[in-house]
């Protein structure tokens, strides 16, 4: 067993996951049975019941693809379920990752000698709730009991400030199997913070991989040999051409030169293809320039977000396995500028970094230990490793007054901390010296009241010193929604994790006991936009009519407190503030669900939103609003292709065109808010001549004078370009109107006939019969008033608007 | 001394001892009226009779002493000895039986003692305060008709649960039943609990305003008082006080109330226009005059320019909260009004609840109906402060209420609370000059409450 | 909205990270740390010297959410300018401060049995 702590950190990638650890003085890399620092994320059933991780299951993608799963990483969190004919079972990407986890538990034990109980695990930076809290399950189904979660360019920062001394701005530059990601950080005071975050979900060395593909058919037709792409029968002889082709890729780091040759592939004529090409570094470059192009747009917009130049970086830090591609690299210094950060292995920086954070976190991985130490216990806090020089160790006796009345802290080479007594709760607050960048061993030494020694337990403690990260940030923010679709924020991006807030709501619906199925929702929603039905649900906390024991009217004070710790675990309850009743049932919910018809809805529904507009703006033939519809017409185009690729039934595809058309939506909206204004001008005058011709015609003084306000209100909301404002007074005029309207005698009468003709659209078919029999009575009776009820009552049947309730995640609270 | 005179004698004294008693009943028992005090004048020939045969021994007219005793004291009872020892059940009891020769809500009266003697216990932190409060919540539900009572209970219960907000909602909307509903012990002690509450958190703003929900005498004293301590000498003089102060039935009560008032100093003028974010701060800690506040946001909106943007924010989110907990600030500068809109959405969305609960049928017991009631009626008097939202929240609410008063009159026997609603209609149409529904509401409330 | 904030809240105010860590507005990236570090480790064990912390508006709870936010906040330079504007002594040095009775002894008085 260690004598001083050990911290785990785990790179849980999409393509390979790599372990590290961290004793408080060096960095080791856990390596496999083959040897290896990189395990490929593959995991393969057989029927024996045996599972297969890593490099050797990675073999079998192309033998045995139905029993071999990859690349499960990218479904994370959400509902779908591998098929694994060999073992009949069906199993969630997490239940996967957590075959990956398992065995590099085990090849640390192997190497350690003891099963690791605690680790970091690292996760995307977009990462939200759903996914980080699959992660999480992961680890534990893996058999540690204590995980932490922490973003992989955190991860990358940490380990490339520990390992070089870095000051200023720097950027961790991540490209990995299928995805970009780009954090700009800053290094003060051994202090590092997370500036910002930018990537690209769909940009990776798989794109490399497809582009360099697409050369490959075009040469091979011009030789005459065909493969078609979209023909399922080529599919086979594809994901060999794909690999071979991955591998020739990663050849070329080496070589100036890479040969593809594959035998025993059939046409779909059932001919032998004669497949057998050359690739040379400079092919590759020409083939994939716009692929680095498009991560280097990425990381300039990062940079102008935060209002920095390339100029203003000290270095990049480079991550992931594509990164260590020649012309990648240079295509990098020429476009950014900045040095690379040196001696840094883009494989494994991440796990290094983990294991970093792990100390940090003091999530030290040894078992608990067996047999206790003798003496007083004490309940010891201090940071495991800190960038402060003279950080506090703070500690009380477990049980309170016994002999211990002084204590001293000793390091091991001889420096001592003056003797400070005990306090009146048996509590202590030392300041200790600790060596910059190293690992610090310090002794408590106890004393009582005469001086004589006292043991105590625990009588070691180890400090690191060096360079650290304050908590890890929440990557999106969190809040609940309310019924009128606006988002109560509870945690702001980039609030320190865990958290913990609690705000006041009022119920907008009425709940009584045993009233069937009903329940109050409260929507918890995540993501950036102000607008609920925007962001994406990530659970509801819900008070069921069965398990309320006494009616909660509308309007009840309701206290909500949402609580966020760092695997993404999210837990929320509500407090009945005039019962005290508690309900914290989430019911906690999986990444969308994204089927292919849903999808396919969705697109229609803003292609059409798009052409309305397209159409409008060309006939006031303004070029710029048809330029900006042209990028979102484009950026639709892009979710049909991922929406195709859903229907065929890949989920990652499914996800990225969730994500894509939840991107458009907020995109038209703004598009629409811009538009509005030459709208609401002529609705505005509209709304006036309208108006004014009713309220001075059937209106009273009081509603004549309100009608001046209004209209000189609503002048001054234009002028002042205030559209919210604006629209307010829009809907006031209305009022006004409808209310004097209804003194024109023919008013009820026209509105009766008006609502009579939509009668099939009514919600209740027979009522709305009988209402219209008995409207015609009161019509013929002159019965104004009997009238009157009798349109509202109807109106009341027919269908409205979609309310903002509804798209609110049906929200029952303000 | 002649027989006649003795006679004479005995009469006159027998009177007095009448007055006496009368007056002695008045005090213990609050918010009793003369004219109901008159009433028991039927009691006493009996009680006195009674009383007489009583000690010559008869069984009979112990027992009937007893009861008249009861009948006489058991208001003064419950207040003074059962609530106090934190007995619900024995001070409802008797509350019910003292309340019999006099009030129409006895039911209601019997909770409002019984959910005192809860605050007792509550107080004591005594251990049976659960199942007090369970008994009081289930006499409350089972409640057949809903009167002021029964709404003075539930807010005592809110009281001892610590859910001031909706004690304070629930002891207002007594204010909207008629006044002869209201009358008695009811209004006695919703009006003392929030004037307690608003005098002793220093919150003048809001007892400046309480005579427009609830309007009795003692709370228009506390609001003269409220606007002298606010706004100093100059605002109420003293001659309007001591009228008021006067007319109430609670003087000894309330002299340190008109004390304070009496000699509220003069506010010194806000010259002090030096140091905006002093004095923004100031007003942050409560310690600036509504005057002041005003003074303050103007200054701000001439500053405006030159605040960086993100600071703007939290100015003008501050004023805004300012001005929710000073009702005596809104709608006086647009910076305090920056949610109305806010307002308005989550009435409508209130408004669009209820009416789909209604057509639902899914009826609550009738206080929870009425809690319903209230939280849309504060919001409405949220929004009312400004004419026009006034009249946007009228038109969403007109038929809405008027035809739920309707049911709740006609069909779920629930007059007292359908009354309220009339008479809120009635009021909100005259000054929509909405004729049609104006005298729709004059019939119903002529349509009465019993 | 006048039926959900009871009492006046001023986050800035009440939460500024100043006021939780109990630090000055000129001290450096390094005080913060120190600072956090210890009242966290303090709060930890519940030592009752860290429950607490003064602001102007009164004596607030201290919990390690608190100072933990308060460490990020000061991280983030927008923040921390936001931090210090309000956190400046300047500002809370009293202007005429003409505090408003209250009848302390009210409830007693009108005899409502509330405390
Ligand atoms: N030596 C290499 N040269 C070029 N590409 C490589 C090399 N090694 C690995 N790759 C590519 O890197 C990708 C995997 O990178 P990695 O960082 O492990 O991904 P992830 O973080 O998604 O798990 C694969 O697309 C692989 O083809
Ligand atoms: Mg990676």
């Amino acid at each position: 067993m260690h004598s001083r702590p050990l911290y785990v950190g785990i790179d849980l990638g999409t393509t390979n996951s790599t372990a590290a650890t961290f004793d408080g003085a060096a960095l080791t890399l856990i390596r496999n049975a083959q040897g290896s620092t990189l395990t490929p994320s593959v995991v393969r059933f057989d029927g024996r019941g045996n599972v297969t991780v890593g490099a050797k299951a990675r073999r079998a993608i192309d033998s045995d693809p139905e029993n071999t799963r990859s690349e499960f990483k990218r479904v994370m969190g959400t509902g779908k379920r591998f098929a694994i004919p060999a073992t009949g079972k069906e199993l969630l990407a997490e239940e996967l990752a957590a075959h990956v986890l398992r065995s590099l538990r085990a090849d640390v034990r192997e190497q350690l000698g003891f099963e690791p109980t605690a680790a970091v695990v690292t996760v995307p930076a977009l990462f939200e709730i759903p996914q980080s809290a699959a992660t999480s399950r992961a680890a534990q189904l893996a058999g540690f009991s204590r995980v932490e979660l922490l973003q992989e360019p955190v991860a990358s920062a940490l380990a490339a400030g520990w390992t070089s001394d870095t000051r200023g701005a720097w950027l961790v530059y991540d490209l990995g199997g299928g995805t970009f990601d780009v954090s700009l950080l800053e290094t003060r005071d051994g202090l590092l913070r997370v500036v910002g975050h930018d990537g690209d979900n769909f940009l990776g060395g798989r794109d490399f991989d497809n582009a360099l593909l697409d050369w490959a058919l075009a040469t091979l037709k011009t030789r005459g040999v065909l493969i078609e792409r979209s023909d399922p029968r080529a599919a086979p002889t594809l994901t060999k051409l794909k690999l071979a082709i991955e591998d020739a890729r990663i050849e070329l780091t080496r070589n100036e030169r890479a040969n593809v040759a594959l035998v025993g592939c059939r046409g779909a004529d059932g001919s032998d293809l004669p497949i057998d090409f050359d690739i040379d570094r400079l092919t590759m470059e020409s083939v994939c320039r716009h692929l680095v192009d498009r991560s280097v747009a990425v990381c300039r917009r990062l940079l102008a977000t935060h209002g920095r130049s390339s100029a203003d970086l000290s270095q990049i830090v480079l991550v992931g396995g594509p990164t260590v591609m020649p012309f990648l690299r240079s295509q990098l210094r020429a476009d950014i500028g900045a040095p690379f950060a040196p001696q840094l292995d883009p494989m494994t920086l991440v796990a290094q970094g983990a294991a970093l954070y792990a100390a940090t976190a003091g999530l030290d991985a040894r078992p608990a230990p067996t047999q206790r130490e003798g003496g007083e216990r004490l309940w010891l806090s201090y940071p495991a490793m800190t960038p402060d020089l003279t950080p506090h160790v703070v500690g009380k006796l477990v049980e309170p007054r016994r002999q211990l009345a002084r204590i001293r802290l000793r390091r091991a080479d001889g420096w001592e901390s003056p003797e400070v007594a005990l306090d009146a709760e048996g509590a202590f607050v030392v300041a200790v010296d600790v060596l910059p960048r190293q690992s610090n061993e310090l002794v408590l030494e106890g004393s009582d009241e005469a001086g004589k020694r006292v043991e105590v337990a625990p009588s070691r403690i180890t400090i690191v010193q060096g360079m650290t990260i304050g908590d890890p940030p929440l990557s999106r923010t969190v809040g609940v929604a309310l019924a009128d679709d606006r988002v109560h924020v509870y945690f702001e991006r980039g609030s320190p994790l865990p958290a913990r807030r609690s705000f006041r709501h009022r119920t907008v619906e009425s709940v009584v006991p045993g009233d069937g199925s009903f329940a109050l929702k409260i929507p918890i929603v995540q993501g950036e936009l102000d607008r609920a039905h925007l962001c994406r649900l990530v659970g509801a906390l819900e008070i069921p009519s069965s398990l309320v024991k006494r009616p909660l009217p509308a309007g009840s004070p309701l206290e909500v407190t949402l609580e966020l710790d760092r695997g993404g675990k999210l837990s929320a309850r509500a407090l009945v503030l005039g019962s005290g009743e508690v309900f914290e049932e989430v019911a906690h919910l999986l990444g969308p669900d994204a089927t292919p018809q849903s999808l396919t809805a969705t697109i229609e529904a803003i292609a059409t939103r798009i052409g309305e507009h397209r159409r409008s703006a060309f006939r006031n033939n303004t070029a710029a609003m048809v330029s900006r519809l042209a990028t979102i017409d484009e950026r639709l185009n892009e979710a049909r292709v991922a929406a195709q690729a859903a229907h065929g039934g890949d989920a990652d595809a499914a996800q990225r065109a969730h994500r894509l058309l939840l991107e458009l939506d907020a995109e038209l909206d703004g598009f629409e808010r811009d538009q509005q204004w030459p709208e609401l001008d002529a609705e505005l005058t509209d709304a006036i001549v309208h108006t004014t011709s009713w309220v001075q015609e059937f209106g009273n003084e009081h509603e004549k004078k309100v009608l001046d306000e209004t209209v000189s209100a609503a002048r001054r909301a234009r002028e002042a370009r205030q559209s919210v404002e604006l629209q307010r007074q829009l809907r006031l005029l209305r009022t006004l109107a409808f209310t004097a309207s209804q003194r024109w005698p023919e008013f009820w009468p026209t509105e009766f006939e008006a609502a009579a003709s939509r009668v099939n659209e009514a919600s209740d078919l027979a009522k709305a019969e009988s209402l219209i029999r008995e409207g015609r009575g009161y019509m013929d009776a002159g019965h104004r008033e009997r009238l009157s009820r009798v349109v509202r009552d109807l109106w009341a049947l027919l269908p409205s608007d979609p309310t903002e309730r509804r798209l609110s995640y049906e929200s029952g609270v303000r | 001394m002649s027989g006649g005179a003795a006679l004479i004698l005995g009469k006159v004294l027998l009177y007095a001892a009448i007055a006496v008693i009368i007056l002695l009943v008045k005090k213990a028992s609050p918010g009793v009226t003369a004219t109901r005090a008159l009433s028991w004048l039927i009691l006493v020939p009996t009680t006195f009779i009674a009383s007489v045969f009583a000690l010559q021994g008869g069984i009979f007219s112990i027992l009937v002493f007893v009861v008249a005793c009861l009948l006489w004291f058991g208001g003064p009872l419950a207040t003074f000895v059962a609530t106090p020892i934190g007995s619900p059940r024995v001070a409802s009891t008797l509350a019910v039986v003292g309340a019999i020769p006099h009030h129409l809500d006895r039911r209601g009266l019997g909770s409002i003692a019984a959910a005192r003697s809860c605050l007792v216990l509550r107080n004591r932190r005594h251990p049976g305060l659960a199942g007090a409060l369970t008994y009081v919540d289930k006499r409350i539900a089972d409640t057949a008709v809903l009167r002021p009572g029964t709404v003075v209970a539930r807010g005592f219960c809110c009281v001892v649960l610590g859910d001031r907000e909706q004690a304070q909602l629930l002891f207002k909307s007594v204010g909207d039943f008629a006044a002869p509903l209201r009358s008695g012990p009811a209004q006695f002690f919703a009006a003392r609990w929030l004037i307690a509450d608003a005098a002793s958190r220093g919150e003048w703003g809001a007892l400046q305003v309480l005579p427009r929900r609830l309007n009795t005498a003692l709370t228009r004293f506390a609001a003269e008082c409220a606007t002298r301590i606010k706004q100093g000498p100059a605002a109420v003089a003293r001659t309007t006080l001591v009228e008021r102060w006067l007319l109430t039935s609670s003087r000894v009560a309330t002299v340190p109330l008109l004390k304070m008032a009496w000699s509220a100093p003069t506010r010194p003028p806000t010259a002090d226009a030096s140091y905006l974010l002093a004095r923004h701060a100031a007003a942050l800690r409560g310690h600036v005059t509504s005057e002041d506040m005003l003074e303050l946001a103007m200054s701000w909106d001439r500053a405006m320019a030159e605040v960086p943007p993100p600071f703007r924010m939290t100015v003008l989110d501050d004023l805004n909260a300012l001005a929710d907990s000073n009702p005596d600030l809104r709608g006086r500068h647009p910076y305090f009004s920056n949610n109305a809109d806010e307002v308005l959405r989550s009435f409508e969305i209130a408004v669009e609840a209820f009416q789909r609960r209604i057509a639902d049928e899914r009826w609550l017991t009738p206080i929870d109906e009425w809690v319903e009631i209230a939280v849309l009626r504060q919001l409405y008097d949220d929004l009312a402060v400004d004419a026009s939202r006034r009249s946007i929240a009228f038109d969403t609410i007109r038929l809405v209420i008027t035809n739920y008063a309707a049911e709740l009159f006609n069909r779920r026997h629930q007059k007292p609370i359908a009354n309220a609603l009339f008479l809120w209609m009635e009021r909100e149409a005259r000054f929509a000059r909405d004729e049609e529904l104006l005298q729709l509401n004059k019939k119903n409330v002529a349509c009465g409450f019993g | 909205m006048s039926l959900v904030s009871a009492r006046m809240d001023a986050p800035h105010i009440d939460e500024n990270p100043f006021f939780v860590l109990d630090l000055p507005i000129d001290c450096g990236a390094m005080d913060i740390e120190r600072a956090g570090q210890k009242l966290l480790a303090m709060l930890k064990v519940g030592m009752k010297d860290a429950a607490s912390y003064r602001t102007p508006l009164g004596p607030r709870q201290r919990d390690e959410d608190a100072v933990r936010r308060a460490m990020a906040a000061l991280r983030e330079p927008q923040a921390r300018a936001m931090a210090e504007f309000w956190a400046r002594p300047e500002v809370w040095e009293p202007v005429h401060e003409t505090r408003l009775p209250v009848w302390s002894d009210a409830h007693k008085r009108l005899g409502t049995l509330d405390r």
